[in-house]
Formats: structure tokens, C-alpha cells, sequence
């Protein structure tokens, strides 16, 4: 019991996650296994429904990523055999579709998350994340950044053992910048990770400006150093050596 | 104004009992004139007959002329020239009966061993005007007695008859693509409603295969769409990554990351559409609005705080529209996202429900286009970044939810308000 908990933190701290990319586009399946690849992710990458069942029940992976379209069968079938053989699996379902149908008939089969094509790599990443430390289950809930220590059951962010007082939206902002350390984050693809599909609005961009420069002020006050910088004005990257 | 409505058989039985009317009046018309000549003949016959018997009574007793009570004769000087004999009707009272019958008299001058009589002979007429009469105290009976069958039978048969025709009717107006049900033939021997029936199910499966193609082409265009945007999107998102570049050349960059994601909102959207249009969200069922408004005003009041929006609600528990969840959903959404985008900066939302209405305004500056054209597709101002289709979603929601929506602008306000269609 000890050594499996043990070896869950060392897979955590180390990112030791192995993945299996379930996408029947090999582009598509390559720029998401690049980015998790950057993201020191373990990957695996299938093509087609039968290779994914293959690999399904041979290997152990700690997460699958599932498209739902496969040219020789329907990723439904796949999220079965993944709850009948690796139930502990976790599963994000990626599709095409924003039918709510499919989206609920997902969930109810046990997909842990559930991906509206075109997503941004950044929101992947953040959701892997989430959702692995859920599953995993570990009393290793902190993530020290820089000057910034943040408490993930808590939500809660200490700069230089000092607490923020940060609103929620300027928390889901700084974690989404923490787990996508130096890659640009769009305006657009930090509108829509935190308000969804609200984040259409003609205006939403000076307004995910204004977040940014509270949090960037609230970090500052605290003493801690400014690490989120303006990319052509465009996005924002969480600039770290580490 | 609507034109009245009549079933098949109430016109045909119409038509038949007009006609049944028309001969029976044709009939009774032959009838009398054929009856009154017949009846004329006779009665001639018998007045000649009199004339004749009076004749050979002024040659043989003379003195007993003028003693039978049918026959006047008066001797006179000269004859009329060209006289034809004289046929009158008079009302007098018959001898035997004592009643006032009808008469007819013939009037004529014979010359008799030189001497010129004027005979008046007279017989009773009655009989002929009976016949007449039972004419039509015969075929006004008949015509009623027949016309009340016919009516009768019509609406006794329009049950029967009709039965596979109302059967027919049922089904094409539960025909629904989403539920998909087979058609059920019903067997019936009459050869209309054979066809009818045949081409309507060939119909069906016409639109249901139709329907199929039209759908897996709107997911296949989707999905299909949706994979290479992803992948430009994210080529795009890496380009930018990379701090090599011209300023220049990452605005360009810029431009085509914006676009795709244009696009693929478009996309998206479009796909909506059509599956609203399709009616493919049929989970339709009473919900009340006040717990999804505050769900989705909570979610937006980041962004109307940001332009100093105040959304202002007075919500009513009671309020309920009978809709599928989804697209309360989307409608909500989209009418609050339309409100925060074209409400000027420091002013007021007001959403307010009843127990039977809708109401959402915003204050903003006057529409760059007709107003009856708001919820057209495509339709936006000119400096907006929406595709307009947020409306055009609205409307078509409501239609297929059978809510009314309306637009009015009231005191520098954008009202919309959406009510539940009342059928009368």
C-alpha cells in the first residue's frame, strides 16, 4: 500500500503518466502528443479501434484520450471495454459534436472529461492535470512555482508564505498559467477555459487583460516577481527556468 | 377570412339532393301537363258527347231540353261566323254532392232541322284537379322521405367509409422524424385511400432517408470540419509561441488563428441550427427558468462588471416554459449574451419573469438595421464581431418550443420579451 502510494507521488512529481492517444488523424494525434511529450507525459499514440482495443488490454495507462470517430468503430464501444478491463482508467472523450446527448451518454459510460473539437492543447493539458490528480488520489496537493506555492485542495496561492487574496477566476487563471509553464496562452483559449462557452463575447479580451494585470498586481504587492508576459499582445506566457 | 369547411360526403350529399330536388321537379311538371292534357281529352269527350245527346234531344223531344240540369239551350237567330266551340272553368254547386266543384263548360252553336242553337253543356271537373293535386301530394312526400335517407346514410357511411381515411390523417399527423416510427398500414378495399396510404408511406421513407443523408452529412461535415481547425488552430497557436518572429508576421498569424476560430465557431453553430431544425432535441418537459437565469447570469455578470453592467432581476418561481432543457438552455444563454454585448457601458439589464412572461432589455444605441429583420441570420451591425447568428438560434428555438418571441424598442431600449403561444 505504501509503495503504491509512494510510486503515485513519484509519478506525479516526475510525470511518470503514461497516455494513450485514441485519434484516427494522424496530424491532430501528433500535435497532441507533441504537446503532452513537451509536457513530460508518456505517449502512446493508436490510430484505429482495434489497435486502441489492443493496447487497452495488454498495457496500463493511467489515461486514455478518446475521439469519438474512428474509421472502424465508434469510441463508445472503445470507453466500454476501457470500464470493463481498466476501470481505474481515467478517460477524456474528444469529439467533433457539441450534441449534449453524446456528451451525457460519455460521462454516464464513465469518461471523466469530455473535449469539444477545436480545443486549445493548453486546456488539455490543464484537464489531464485535473483529473489525474483527482484520480490518483494523493496527499501531495501543492505545486511550488517560483516564488508561489499553490494548495490545490484549498485553492488557495501563497507567494513568499504570504496568502493571496485571489478571486476564483484569477485562481483557474494562475493554475492554467502554472501548468502550461512558458508555452503563449491565447486570450481566446484563457476566455474560453474559464467561462466556456459564455466566452464568445465580441469584448472578452481586454477583460481577460484586466484579470491578468490584478493578478500580476496581487503577485507583485506580495513581493513575489512577475512571470506572466505579453506575447506580440496577443496571449500570455508564465515565464520559469524551473 | 377563413372559408367554412365541409366534409366530402356532406358536399356530395348536397349536390345529390339538389339534383334529386331538380328531377323530382322536372318529373312533377311532365307529370301535370301530361295528367291536365289526358284529363282534358276526357272531359272534351264527355262535353261532346252531352252536346251530342242534347242534339238528338231537340230533334226528338224537344220539350224535355231544356229539363236536364248539365245542358242550356237557346235558340238563336244567326250563328257568330267561324265560331270554334268554348271551353270555361266556373265554380258551381254539383247537383248530387251539394258541394261548389269545379265545372267545366263548353259553349258552341249547332243548327238543328234549321234552326241555330246555342249549347251550353257543363261536367264536373273536379276529378282532373284532384289528379292534379296528387301530383304533387305524391312526389313532396317521396322527396323528403328520400332526401332524410340520404342524409342519414351520409352520416352513418362518413363513420365507415371514412374510417381508413381518418386513420390515414392520424398517422401523418403524428409523423414525427425524430421518433421514427414505422407506418402501419391499415387494410382497406376502397382504392383511394389504397393510393393514398401507398404514397404516403413511400413519402415517409422518402423523407426519413432524406432526413438520415441530411443528418450524417451535418455530423460528417462537422467532425470533419472540426479535426483540421483543431490542427490549425494549434499550428497557429505554436507559430505564435515562437518569439522569433516579426511583429508583423505574428499579426498576420494572428489574423488566420482568428479566422479559424471564426470559422469553426460558424461551424459549430450552423450544425446547431440544423439540428434544431431538425428537431433533434425532443426532451420536451416543463422547467422552470428562475434557477437556470441565475445559473447563467452568475456565469456572465464577470463579463457585464467589466463594462460596468448592472443586471437587475425581479424572477418569478412560477415562470415555466414547456421546452427541451438544452435549448432553454442555449436560448438563455444566447438572449444574455446578445443583452451584455449591445448594452452600453454603464447601464442597466432588467430580466424579468412572471408567472406567464418573458422579459429582457437592455439599453443601447439605435439598430443599423430593420427591425424586423433582428432574428434573420447573418443579421449584425456593422462594426459588431458576432456572426448575428446568436438571434437567428433564439427565434428558431422558440419556433420549434412554440413560444412567441418579440422584439420592441422602447425608451432607448432593446426589449424582448417571449411568451407562451396561445391557440384559440
Amino acid at each position: 500500500m505504501r509503495t503504491t502510494i509512494f510510486l503515485q507521488n513519484l509519478k506525479i512529481h516526475c510525470n511518470w503518466y503514461e497516455i494513450l492517444i485514441v485519434e484516427d488523424n494522424q496530424q491532430l494525434s501528433n500535435d497532441i502528443a507533441e504537446y503532452l511529450k513537451d509536457q513530460k507525459f508518456s505517449v502512446e499514440q493508436v490510430f484505429t479501434f482495434s489497435d486502441a482495443n489492443e493496447k487497452i488490454v495488454m498495457y496500463e495507462y493511467d489515461m486514455v484520450i478518446l475521439d469519438l470517430g474512428l474509421p472502424d468503430g465508434t469510441g463508445m464501444d472503445l470507453l466500454e471495454v476501457v470500464k470493463k478491463y481498466r476501470p481505474e482508467m481515467a478517460v477524456i472523450i474528444l469529439t467533433a459534436t457539441h450534441a449534449l446527448e453524446y456528451k451525457l451518454q460519455g460521462l454516464n459510460l464513465g469518461a471523466d472529461d469530455y473535449l469539444t473539437k477545436p480545443f486549445h492543447m493548453a486546456e488539455l493539458n490543464a484537464r489531464i492535470r485535473t483529473i489525474l490528480r483527482r484520480k490518483m488520489n494523493t496527499n501531495d496537493h501543492f505545486i511550488k512555482t517560483g516564488s508561489l506555492e499553490i494548495d490545490l485542495n484549498a485553492a488557495t496561492v501563497k507567494c513568499k508564505g504570504q496568502l493571496l487574496s485571489l478571486t476564483r477566476k484569477e485562481y483557474d487563471m494562475l493554475l492554467y498559467f502554472v501548468q502550461n509553464k512558458n508555452r503563449l496562452l491565447t486570450k481566446e483559449s484563457i476566455a474560453e477555459y474559464l467561462w466556456g462557452d459564455h466566452a464568445d463575447q465580441a469584448d472578452n479580451f481586454d477583460f481577460v487583460y484586466n484579470h491578468i494585470k490584478n493578478l500580476r498586481r496581487k503577485i507583485t504587492e506580495a513581493g513575489g516577481k512577475n512571470q506572466l508576459r505579453s506575447v506580440y499582445g496577443m496571449g500570455y506566457k508564465y515565464e520559469t527556468n524551473e | 377570412m377563413r372559408k367554412r369547411k365541409y366534409s366530402i360526403l356532406t358536399k356530395v350529399g348536397i349536390f345529390y339532393l339538389l339534383f334529386t330536388l331538380l328531377s323530382f321537379l322536372v318529373t312533377a311538371i311532365i307529370l301535370h301537363s301530361e295528367a291536365t292534357k289526358h284529363m282534358d281529352n276526357i272531359l272534351e269527350e264527355r262535353l261532346k258527347q252531352r252536346e251530342h245527346w242534347v242534339k238528338i234531344l231537340i230533334e226528338r223531344r224537344p220539350e224535355r231540353v231544356n229539363k236536364k240540369d248539365y245542358a242550356t239551350v237557346k235558340p238563336v237567330a244567326t250563328i257568330p261566323k267561324a265560331f270554334k266551340p268554348v271551353y270555361k272553368d266556373t265554380v258551381l254547386l254539383h247537383h248530387e254532392t251539394g258541394r261548389k266543384e269545379v265545372h267545366r263548360k263548353r259553349i258552341n252553336y249547332v243548327t238543328v232541322k234549321d234552326q241555330h242553337y246555342r249549347i251550353e253543356v257543363i261536367k264536373s271537373a273536379t276529378e282532373l284537379y284532384r289528379f292534379k293535386d296528387d301530383v304533387y301530394e305524391i312526389i313532396l312526400p317521396v322527396f323528403i322521405v328520400l332526401a332524410l335517407v340520404i342524409i342519414l346514410i351520409n352520416y352513418l357511411l362518413s363513420g365507415y367509409l371514412f374510417a381508413p381515411f381518418k386513420y390515414i390523417l392520424r398517422q401523418m399527423a403524428s409523423f414525427n422524424l425524430t421518433r421514427k416510427q414505422a407506418f402501419r398500414q391499415r387494410t382497406t378495399s376502397t382504392t383511394e385511400f389504397y393510393h393514398l396510404q401507398q404514397l404516403f408511406e413511400a413519402m415517409q421513407k422518402r423523407i426519413v432517408n432524406d432526413y438520415e443523408q441530411l443528418k450524417s452529412y451535418t455530423e460528417n461535415m462537422s467532425h470533419e470540419l472540426q479535426t483540421p481547425l483543431t490542427i490549425m488552430q494549434n499550428k497557429a497557436e505554436h507559430l505564435l509561441s515562437d518569439e522569433t518572429l516579426s511583429q508583423q508576421q505574428a499579426e498576420k498569424i494572428k489574423i488566420i488563428y482568428d479566422e479559424v476560430m471564426q470559422l469553426s465557431r460558424l461551424g459549430s453553430l450552423l450544425n446547431l441550427i440544423t439540428k434544431i431544425g431538425n428537431e433533434e432535441f425532443t426532451d420536451v418537459k416543463k422547467v422552470y427558468t428562475k434557477p437556470i437565469l441565475e445559473q447563467h447570469i452568475q456565469s456572465i455578470s464577470d463579463f457585464a462588471a467589466n463594462r460596468y453592467i448592472e443586471i437587475k432581476t425581479t424572477l418569478s418561481a412560477d415562470h415555466a416554459f414547456k421546452i427541451d432543457t438544452g435549448l432553454l438552455d442555449i436560448l438563455i444563454r444566447n438572449l444574455l449574451k446578445n443583452a451584455v454585448s449591445y448594452a452600453n457601458s454603464d447601464s442597466v439589464i432588467y430580466i424579468e419573469t412572471t408567472s406567464s412572461a418573458f422579459t429582457i432589455s437592455n439599453e443601447g444605441p439605435e439598430l443599423e438595421f430593420d427591425a424586423a429583420t433582428i432574428f434573420n441570420r447573418f443579421t449584425k451591425g456593422k462594426n459588431s464581431k458576432s456572426l448575428g447568428l446568436g438571434l437567428a438560434i433564439v427565434k428558431q428555438i422558440c419556433q420549434i418550443s412554440k413560444l412567441k418571441i418579440s422584439y420592441q424598442r422602447t425608451n432607448g431600449r432593446h426589449v424582448f420579451s417571449i411568451e407562451e403561444k396561445t391557440f384559440d
